[in-house]
């Protein structure tokens, strides 16, 4: 009960100093590009198991009165300053780390997108057991070596299409004794590329495929060989003449007449849906089977347009275009 | 997350490191069950045995409380607590499932290690004790550190760390915090501790089991200077009932001051401190004719003193005692049993009395006399190793073998003065003592245990007469190793004539001394005495509490500095901090770094301008460059780099 109301004032008064005035008294946590744990960002509180050594102490403590046992004294007073140096171990664990962003992964909406967080430590002692974790999840743990650098990882779900920022989230660390936890809150200039979520497969509509003024493609199986040419950014790895590279010392890829990718352009207007979000899910699906299938394609949005291509980087281009679309 | 089978061996190896003191007092049953325990969890460490299941589990506690029960008779109290927690740990242990639940395991062994004190509290069990703390801590950072990268020897080496940096805290708080004296509540009973000293009875050979052993009995602190080994008669038990073999006590002493008469008025008063080992046993010795004693000791009629509890701690009162004083205390009772003999025995001793009380004409001093000098006499002889007597032990003694030791003297003494009707009793306790050579109190040994005779003098009232002393004046002039033949069976350190061997143990019996007096002994009585030592007098509980959370906060603000301050080990700073001096040193050269320029720039700047230190400059550079901003972890490098620094000249 007691506790309770110690949290609901706690909590109470974490409102309250959000309010401007109060806001210089608790330091930003955000967002910054990099930022060093200093001292007042790292907060620490003993854990379950240092309350339970707490208590041991106590008996200790009553147990060497009731006895007069000086040993029995020692002992208890040993392990007071054991924990004592142990909080200041722990908070010391954290405290100092230089933290930069990393950035986050690009992922459909609807999944998790995975951020990366660079931790930097300039002690001569490695910094052991730091986690991280995001709406109480833990997430990763990473060593920092000495005079080094290692990369912590969270994940958040996101929902909507855009730019998914990271959020606060938790950094913490309860070594070397579990007695205490040291941790912090931080934001970081850090967002993810959330790319629409693709429609379920759709059947491809005949008028979204379109000549264009331009060929229409054969079958496949009606592909010659034409001969080959230098490997470029983009060329599907299927289609990489093995033999022939080991002979040559690059890569090399077989061409073939009437092979060309199938063109098609994904146009905004030649969709039929309901919504604007519907309709780039759509699109977005599109995208995927035509980027699957090595065709090439286009992409016509309102106000933008990608001249047909294929390859990984069209692929991030035309789905970049689709996530923020008109955001 | 899963309990890891990483922590099993480790933290199995806690509990029995934990536990190796208690093993001798186990009794066998517990010990099976340790070792059935161990070799179950070591089974389960390697896959070999499941985890006991859910009714598994219950019937384990259960068959721990059953052995408990059939070992001790009881789950309480400290020998059966202690062991109880010792198998509760085990199967902590096998329960576990989460991998921090096991910082309970090692919360246990905290709290068994503890237990040790109830048995001993000596240097070498406090040395044993920090080195588990060191190692039990160390289990703390394996469960802290989640992806196991730390090896053994570096969290030692880190655990170590904690405890030196924790002593500090720990002497503040031992030293301050405010000592409270009696216990809260009762002291436990169950006390089975095996002891060296004197018990309270004596029969032929109690005594000489104990001079074999070099010991300390206790240890004496004189105000002044001590009295001559003649005169250190420590006083322990009277034994007043015969039984034809054994002297025992009265069950019941009388707990009223004796009567002490002073019959010349001067004082001749000499005080000293007793620092008694604990013996497991009540009563406490002191020189006889005591004045005055610490408050909490009782005094019986018979001048015995007894503490309240069983001394199981080394224990130290202050004493004051006056060898002119007289005991003029006999009332009725005590005349009477002090003249009681098991009838009809040793019919020839009593013989032999009356006719020599006879022979001086019925006059008691005389007949004293006369008894002593029938010792002297008939060449009686003092050994360590008498032959055994018989059923007529006064008999056969006097007549037949005429060979003992103090214990047969004074109870042939006191029996031929009772059978002449002259009260007389046995006090049993020490005699003599040797100083410590090059420390400034008495050492007395187990092997100076002895028995001698009190005579009830109508004048004087109570006499002290050593028998041994007429057949063997050397006992009681200068100690056992001058009185006895058989040397070999005396404690080395009595009779060993390696002058370094006997320097070592003697420094050695110095630091036990301090030990009991400022670690052991820290009472509150002790906590007063270091701070008038001081120079603080009436230094009350909150004086020592406020002075307590001064020195905390104090060492806080140390703690907190020492772990804020920035790392000066830290490479990169050191780098720059040499670079940095690189640049001074240029600059004074006339070449100033442009806060804009990289390094490599300044350096074709700087060759051009020295163009005979070309080399150094650009190895300076060179090394600069790849320590700062490479990922290069090279000492050698780093140690060039500063060196050809440090040496540069321009």
């Amino acid at each position: 009960m007691a506790s309770k109301t110690i949290h609901k004032s706690f909590f109470r008064f974490a409102e309250f100093s959000r309010k401007p005035f109060f806001k210089f008294l608790l330091k930003r946590s955000g967002p910054y590009d990099s930022v060093v744990l200093d001292r007042s960002r790292v907060y620490i509180l003993p854990t379950r198991p240092g309350v339970v050594f707490c208590i041991l102490l106590l008996l200790l403590l009553v147990g060497s009165v009731n006895y007069g046992k000086s040993l029995g004294y020692m002992l208890t007073f040993l392990l007071v300053g054991i924990g004592n140096v142990s909080m200041f171990a722990i908070w010391r664990n954290l405290a100092g780390l230089r933290l930069r962003s990393g950035g986050g992964a690009p992922v459909f909406a609807g999944e998790e997108t995975t951020f990366a967080v660079q931790l930097e430590n300039t002690d001569a002692s490695t910094r052991y057991s730091i986690c991280a974790s995001h709406n109480g999840v833990e997430y990763d743990v990473v060593d920092v070596p000495a005079d080094g650098v290692a990369q912590i990882h969270f994940k958040v779900r996101t929902q909507n299409r855009g730019l998914q920022k990271s959020g606060r989230f938790r950094l913490y660390t309860r070594y070397p004794s579990s007695l205490f936890i040291a941790w912090t809150w931080i934001e970081l200039n850090m967002s993810a590329l959330v790319y629409p979520k693709p429609a379920e497969r759709v059947v491809r509509q005949s008028t979204s495929v379109q000549g264009d003024g331009e060929q229409v493609s054969n079958a496949p199986g009606q592909e010659e060989f034409a001969g080959l040419r230098d490997y470029q950014k983009g060329d599907s790895w299927r289609q990489i003449s093995w033999k022939a590279s080991a002979r040559n010392d690059s890569l090399l890829i077989k061409e073939f007449t009437g092979g060309q990718p199938e063109l098609q352009w994904i146009d905004w207007y030649a969709i039929d849906a309901a919504g604007v979000e519907e309709r780039l899910s759509i699109m977005t699906r599109l995208v995927l089977d035509a980027e699957e299938a090595h065709h090439s394609y286009g992409l016509r949005l309102p106000d933008y347009e990608i001249a047909p291509d294929h390859g990984a980087h069209h692929y991030h281009q035309c789905l970049k275009a689709l996530a923020t679309h008109a955001l | 997350m899963r309990f890891k089978p990483r922590l099993m061996l480790p933290v199995l190896a806690g509990i029995h490191f934990v536990a190796i003191p208690m093993y001798p007092r186990l009794p066998l049953a517990v010990l099976f069950a340790v070792a059935f325990l161990t070799l179950w969890s070591w089974l389960l460490f390697h896959n070999r045995v499941q985890r006991p299941g859910k009714v598994m589990l219950p019937l384990l506690v259960l068959m721990v409380v059953g052995l408990l029960f059939h070992s001790y008779g009881t789950i309480f109290g400290r020998q059966a607590g202690s062991t109880m927690l010792l198998l509760l740990a085990f199967l902590k242990l096998f329960e576990t499932k989460r991998e921090s639940d096991i910082i309970t395991v090692v919360f246990m062994g905290y709290f068994l290690i503890a237990s040790n004190f109830f048995f001993s509290q000596s240097a070498l069990i406090a040395i044993y004790v920090i080195a588990v703390v060191i190692y039990l801590t160390s289990l703390l950072i394996i469960i802290s550190d989640k992806k196991n990268s730390t090896r053994l020897l570096e969290r030692l080496q880190r655990s170590s760390h904690m405890v030196v940096l924790a002593i500090p805290i720990m002497l503040i708080l031992f030293v301050l915090f405010p000592r409270i004296s009696g216990p809260l509540w009762g002291l436990p009973k169950d006390d089975s501790s095996a002891t060296t000293g004197l018990s309270d009875e004596m029969s032929p050979g109690s005594i000489n089991r104990l001079i074999t052993s070099g010991e300390v009995a206790f240890r004496v602190y004189f105000d002044g200077e001590p009295p001559p080994h003649s005169e250190l008669y420590w006083r322990g038990l009277v034994l007043s009932n015969y039984d034809g073999k054994t002297w025992r006590r009265d069950d019941a002493p009388v707990y009223a001051k004796p009567m002490l008469v002073d019959p010349d008025e001067n004082d001749s008063s000499i005080g000293y401190t007793v620092m008694l080992e604990p013996h497991n046993q009540r009563w406490l010795y002191a020189l006889e004719h005591l004045v005055d004693i610490d408050g909490t000791v009782n005094v019986s009629r018979e001048m015995q003193l007894y503490t309240k509890n069983n001394i199981t701690d080394v224990v130290s009162y202050a004493v004051r005692s006056d060898a002119q004083l007289e005991n003029q205390g006999l009332f009725e009772q005590e005349y009477s049993k002090n003249l009681l003999l098991p009838s009809g025995m040793n019919p020839q001793t009593v013989g032999l009395a009356q006719a020599l009380y006879a022979e001086v004409g019925q006059d008691d001093d005389a007949y004293i006399n006369r008894v002593l000098k029938y010792f002297r006499e008939r060449d009686f002889i003092y050994t360590l190793s008498p032959q055994l007597l018989g059923d007529q032990a006064m008999d056969d003694f006097i007549f037949n073998t005429q060979q003992g030791f103090c214990g047969h003297f004074s109870s042939a003494f006191v029996y031929l003065l009772r059978a002449a009707g002259i009260p007389a009793r046995v006090v049993i306790g020490y005699q003599g003592g040797s100083m410590h050579p090059f420390d400034d109190y008495m050492i007395v040994r187990q092997s100076d245990a002895h028995a001698w005779t009190e005579v009830w003098n109508d004048y004087r009232g109570w006499v002290r007469i050593d028998p041994t002393a007429a057949v063997e004046p050397r006992r009681v002039e200068s100690g056992i190793e001058n009185a006895v033949d058989q040397r070999e069976l005396l404690p080395s350190i009595l009779v060993s004539d390696n002058a370094l061997f006997r320097r070592a143990r003697f420094m050695l019996d110095s630091f036990h001394s301090n030990w009991n007096q400022w670690v052991v002994g820290f009472n509150k009585k002790k906590q007063k005495e270091l701070f008038e030592l001081l120079g603080f007098s009436n230094v009350s509980i909150s004086d020592l509490v406020l002075m307590m959370v001064v020195a905390m906060t104090l060492a806080g603000a140390v703690a907190a500095w020492w772990v804020v301050r920035k790392d000066p080990r830290s490479r990169k700073d050191t780098v720059k901090h040499y670079y940095d001096k690189f640049c001074f040193k240029l600059n004074k050269a006339g070449v100033e770094h442009q806060s804009c320029e990289g390094a490599s720039e300044f350096l074709q700047r700087i060759s051009s301008r020295f163009p005979h230190k070309k080399n150094e400059l650009a190895l300076i550079t060179g090394d600069y460059e790849r320590l700062r901003y490479g990922d290069d972890h090279n000492e050698q490098r780093l140690k060039r780099f500063i060196r050809s620094v440090r040496q540069l000249k321009l």
